[in-house]
């Protein structure tokens, strides 16, 4: 559906975004995170036409966006950080964006206001962040994109909201509609996202499905024995032990689990647990490592 | 609703209120000079007052002909409400444009399927739109008044050439939107730009008028609206706009949304701020030098004249008939005075007027609630805008004194002394003290309520402009500050009303300083 094909972007010396590629599917959510700075907004803008990319291409439906102007009407966006009209109402931003997407459906139109339970009779100066997000994000959901792209969709929301929120991406998902989801939230992107994207310093470093990002990660293990394990906590596969009321924590990386429980088989363990690794220890580690 | 539809309602108010007021009050002159100026003798009488090179740096040269009164009004309104018209299609076209851009609005526009060519061409249009509607009310209106000589071509030429030049700002506002990365620095310039030329005209206007073709206001003198021979000609360097047009349009496909063409990257030098004083300086610093050092320049170019005032007033029989044997030069000094103290009033209010945008961005709670000790609480900030702005204005205010007064230094025979200008400083900054009370005062009540006294300010303007060309009724003139203090150089300095004037004035500051700790901060 959205391909990016090596996409750069410079801005004099400054390399904001360095070869970036990955695409998008039909009826999938797709995962865009890192530190701040990394070059997530930089990569959106250039999708959505803002910027022009100083190398590479992208390419919607298969053609490229440069020859095939109109690809934009197929896309829905929500700015990360919401700007409106302050003497225009909540209603007149939305009817002003469905005028502009050709998309007529009022009934739908009444349903998400009510699902997000916006007032639309107040001037947008007077509304909060929260509320300004809302209107965009009921506009994006009022069209007929097949591209969804969502910037840091959720910050200003309350948790009902946020709910709220995740129903209509679900529901976009079943209507094989594709989605962008960028957000430091990654509690959200990981609950939603089917694939997920870390950039940082401008270059992707790792993409792939939850699964094959854990693969790529440390384990973490609880223990708890009596018997000494100080021989344990010095192997070279031992990373970051700790001890507390839950016992002993270890983190191990993928590749040396088979070692490690090996070595396990000495001792006597009254409980052993593990965690799958959340996408914040993958994300950590990743930013702690660019330290 | 299409973009221009969108971009249109959002400054619906704004444009109705400005227009409003400048279409107002072109339309009301006419009339008031009719009735003043009944007589051919009365208004020859004022062509003669006007006939002198002060007069001329103000409103241009005088028109060929009769000076009826279609032709004192166009001759005399015309430059002033150029600029207003100026500053008015400025303020409209930065906010849809470079500052649209600065919160991601056009960004936004653009990913509705909206294209680069709708966005700037909307954004062109509606500034066509708003000063064809300018003409429009003008021409309706001037027809529509009851004064001999006010002919349709006479009015015709008057609004086309205020909405011409109206469209110019508008267009070359847009155009430098797209060559730099700020609103402000966008607004600044095209500001300068906007005075800069009238400054330029008053210049060469005095000099040479052949000098004073470069600028727009002088094509406006030119047309000479109701004059026997008007000209349409001079209507027609006014077709830069389509230049204007065109440079926008290029400009803004060509290039990455948010991005200027000259993009400024200097890195700023860590600085020790530690008191809301220095912090306050610090954003006010590039906004009190800049009408600092620009009030130093139009007092040099107000004393360069003094000269010639002398000259001509003192050949002049009738016009030192007209003065009943008070000095002619004198009189104008003293409106000089103290026109140059209400434009010093300017960066004063805008530095008080800071306050309420700390109020607003929230600013001003966070400091408060983040200082131990209450150490930068409301008074604190209150009273240090208050104290900045008076010394902006002040400083402001001596800067053009000193101009005026170097400039004319080596004009003999005039009978201004360094005393004449000192008294003028402390008795005109008794009028500034006073109008940064009703500032502090309004700020006090309510925040909304500031905008007040710019109104405030422009009627002051516009009574003493007036007031310094027709008889106006003394009840509009007691509204104003200056009207209790003695006009210095031409009367002696009078203490006790500077002192009263002051006082009223710290006084308002000090109710206001009462009222913002009851009200709730917006």
């Amino acid at each position: 559906m959205l391909e990016l094909v090596n996409l750069s972007k410079h801005f004099g010396k400054v390399k904001a975004v360095k070869d970036v590629s990955f695409t998008l599917y039909p009826g999938e959510v797709f995962g865009f995170i890192g530190p701040n700075g990394a070059g997530k907004s930089t990569t959106i803008r250039m999708i959505i036409g803002a910027l022009e990319p100083t190398k590479g291409d992208i390419l919607f439906n298969d053609k490229n966006i440069k020859e095939n102007k109109n690809y934009i009407e197929k896309i829905a966006y929500v700015p990360g950080d919401v700007n409106l009209w302050g003497n225009l109402t909540g209603g007149e931003v939305i009817d002003f964006m469905m005028a502009a997407k050709g998309y007529h459906n009022d009934d739908r139109k009444a349903a998400l206001i009510e699902r997000f339970r916006l007032d639309i009779h107040k001037k947008c100066k007077t509304y909060s962040k929260g509320n300004k997000q809302k209107v965009a994000l009921i506009s994006a959901f009022l069209s007929d994109a097949d591209v969804f792209i969502f910037d840091e969709p959720t910050t200003g929301l309350d948790p009902l909201m946020e709910r709220v929120f995740h129903e209509e991406i679900i529901n976009l998902k079943n209507n094989n509609k594709t989605v962008l989801l960028s957000s430091h939230i990654l509690s959200e992107v990981e609950k939603l996202a089917d694939r997920i994207a870390i950039i940082r310093d401008g270059k992707i470093i790792e993409a792939g499905t939850m699964n094959d990002l854990r693969h790529i990660t440390r384990v973490e293990y609880i223990i708890e024995t009596d018997d000494n394990i100080d021989a344990l906590k010095h192997q070279k596969f031992i990373h970051d032990f700790s001890s507390d009321s839950d016992g002993y924590h270890m983190f191990i990386d993928n590749n040396d689990i088979p070692q490690f429980l090996r070595y396990l088989k000495i001792y006597n363990l009254k409980s052993l647990k593990t965690t799958p690794p959340k996408l914040e220890d993958i994300f950590m580690r990743y930013y702690e490592d660019a330290k | 609703m299409t973009y221009f539809r969108l971009i249109g309602r959002n400054v619906r108010f704004q444009v109705f209120l400005w227009l409003l007021i400048l279409c107002g009050i072109s339309l009301s002159i006419p009339s008031v000079f009719n009735t003043l100026y009944g007589t051919e003798e009365e208004r020859l009488g004022m062509k003669m007052t006007v006939d002198n090179p002060a007069m001329v740096a103000l409103i241009g040269p005088i028109p060929e002909g009769d000076y009826t009164s279609p032709v004192m009004f166009a001759h005399q309104m015309l430059l002033i409400m150029a600029i207003f018209h100026g500053l008015f299609n400025i303020l409209i076209a930065n906010g849809i444009g470079r500052k649209a851009e600065e919160e991601g609005l056009t960004e936004y526009i653009l990913t509705t399927g909206t294209k680069k060519s709708t966005i700037i061409s909307s954004q062109i249009m509606l500034g066509i739109i708003i000063n064809i509607l300018v003409c429009f009310i003008l021409v309706v209106g001037l027809q529509l008044i009851n004064v001999e000589g006010l002919s349709l071509p006479g009015n015709l030429y008057y609004a086309l050439g205020l909405s011409l030049f109206g469209l110019s700002f508008f267009v070359l506002t847009l155009s430098f939107g797209q060559l730099f990365q700020s609103a402000d620095l966008t607004f600044g310039l095209t500001l300068t730009v906007l005075l800069a030329l009238y400054l330029y005209r008053a210049m060469t206007d005095v000099v040479d008028t052949r000098f004073s073709v470069i600028s727009p206001y002088h094509w406006l003198s030119r047309i000479e609206a109701y004059g026997i021979e008007s000209s349409g000609l001079w209507l027609m360097p006014f077709s830069i706009v389509i230049l204007l047009v065109a440079l926008s349009y290029v400009l803004f496909y060509k290039r990455d949304l948010g991005s200027g063409y000259f993009n400024i990257d200097k890195k700023p030098k860590e600085r020790k701020i530690s008191s809301y004083f220095r912090l306050a300086f610090i954003n006010s610093k590039v906004l009190m030098m800049s009408w600092i050092v620009g009030l130093f320049i139009v007092g040099l170019s107000y004393g360069s004249i003094f000269g010639d005032l002398d000259q001509v007033i003192g050949q002049n029989d009738m016009l030192k008939a007209a003065f009943e044997g008070q000095d002619g030069t004198m009189f104008f000094i003293n409106l000089l005075f103290i026109i140059s103290a209400l434009i010093a009033t300017v960066p004063a209010l805008m530095v008080n007027g800071r306050f309420l945008i700390e109020e607003k961005s929230g600013r001003l709670e966070m400091m408060n609630a983040a200082t131990l000790n209450n150490r930068i609480s409301l008074t604190t900030a209150y009273l240090i805008h208050w104290f900045y702005a008076n010394l902006v204005g002040i400083l402001s205010y001596l800067l053009t004194l000193v101009g005026m007064y170097l400039a004319s230094i080596n004009v003999t025979g005039l009978e201004l002394t360094e005393v004449d200008y000192i008294k003028g400083l402390i008795n005109y900054s008794a009028a500034m003290v006073f109008i940064i009370g009703v500032s502090s005062l309004l700020i006090g009540i309510y925040a909304r309520l500031h905008i007040f006294v710019w109104i405030y300010l422009a009627y002051i303007f516009l009574v003493n402009y007036l007031g310094s060309l027709i008889d106006l009724n003394e009840n509009f003139l007691k509204l104003s500050p200056f009207y209790y203090l003695s006009d210095v150089p031409i009367e002696g300095l009078d203490e006790l009303a500077v002192v009263i004037v002051t006082s009223l004035g710290i006084v308002m500051m000090l109710i206001g300083l009462i009222c913002i700790r009851k009200r709730n901060l917006l």
